[in-house]
């Protein structure tokens, strides 16, 4: 094990206690997992629809995200992932990919095989209880993202697309609500809110425009979160404090 | 086809307010919008805003003029 490999493993078990109360047993039967560091540049394809996957992953750096397309080139992304999260988890007990995985920056990934995750989840109840909970939060986000694009209009799409990136990015220790970077491009912005481009940057420039937030190229600044919350029609209690 | 085009004004928060309405035959068919300079490179390009017809306005690239639409939607039918 290389210190590459124990940052890896560091950061898995932070992620882990996050969802359930690990032992310092669960803690090592995670250590004992058999974990592949690898990088990967920006739109490389992780995992594509219809593979069979025999990997699961946890990405440690970067950004990610998950989409499923139509059969006329349509593209939805249905989810963003950053630093901690586990990326197909669903492989554990589904061997075949029903979606697309793809990295949106450089990213460095921890891949696990499915079949060991499989069986330290059966000998470890509580790895196992941690790993049920981060797929029931995986499906209550799913579940506003449903509302998101179905039902809010184009600037609380947006804004709560924002609010969202910036809450779970605060919970995973990766900087304050207030300012950050979108990983993300306006395309990437608009797959995921069902919105053009050109209408995810008019409400970019709306919001703007609002004073709600201030924006410096990629750089968002939320002004006013308070207000932001409100725009977009943000209560973070779907993400239910660990996500 | 024969597509002919009205220019409106768009009653929106946002820049984007010069538009043309779109008539096929006398039937509205879609709403263009000039892309005003918020939107740095396609300044000046006209967006499909919406289209009453078949087509799929997602997979609407912008174009340089009106009439490049109606070529593009020949291409398209």
């Amino acid at each position: 094990m290389n210190a590459n490999d124990n940052d890896a493993f560091a950061q898995v078990i932070r992620k882990l206690e996050m969802l359930a109360p690990l032992t310092e047993a669960d803690r090592d039967a995670v250590r004992s997992l058999p974990l592949t560091v690898k990088t990967a540049p920006a739109n490389r394809l992780l995992v594509g629809e219809g593979d069979v996957a025999t990997n699961c992953c946890v990405l440690l750096g970067g950004y990610a995200c998950r989409y499923k397309t139509t059969a006329d080139g349509g593209r939805q992304i249905v989810s963003f992932h950053m630093p901690g999260d586990i990326l197909d988890l669903q492989h554990l007990l589904l061997s075949r990919a029903d979606h697309n995985v793809q990295t949106i920056t450089e990213a460095t990934l921890a891949w696990v095989p499915a079949a060991e995750l499989r069986r330290v989840a059966q000998d470890r109840p509580i790895l196992a209880q941690a790993l049920w909970r981060d797929t029931l939060i995986d499906a209550s986000i799913f579940r506003e993202w449903v509302l998101n694009v179905g039902r809010r209009g184009a600037k609380s799409r947006v804004a709560h697309m924002l609010c969202e990136f910036a809450a779970r990015r605060e919970k995973a220790g990766l900087g304050s609500v207030e300012r950050f970077e979108l990983p993300m491009t306006q395309e990437q912005i608009a797959d995921a809110t069902g919105l053009t481009a050109v209408h995810v940057n008019r409400m970019l420039h709306e919001l703007a425009d609002d004073r709600v937030i201030v924006r410096d190229k990629r750089a968002v600044e939320i002004a006013d979160w308070t207000q932001m919350c409100r725009v977009a029609d943000f209560d973070p209690a779907y993400l239910h404090e660990a996500a | 086809m024969e597509l002919s085009f009205q220019p409106i004004t768009l009653d929106v928060n946002t820049p984007d307010r010069e538009a043309a309405l779109v008539f096929r035959e006398g039937r509205l068919l879609a709403v263009l919008t000039r892309l005003s300079d918020i939107h740095d490179d396609l300044k000046g390009k006209w967006f499909v805003e919406a289209i009453f017809g078949e087509v799929p306005p997602f997979h609407a690239p912008v174009f340089e003029t009106p009439d490049q639409f109606g070529a593009w939607l020949v291409r398209s039918d």
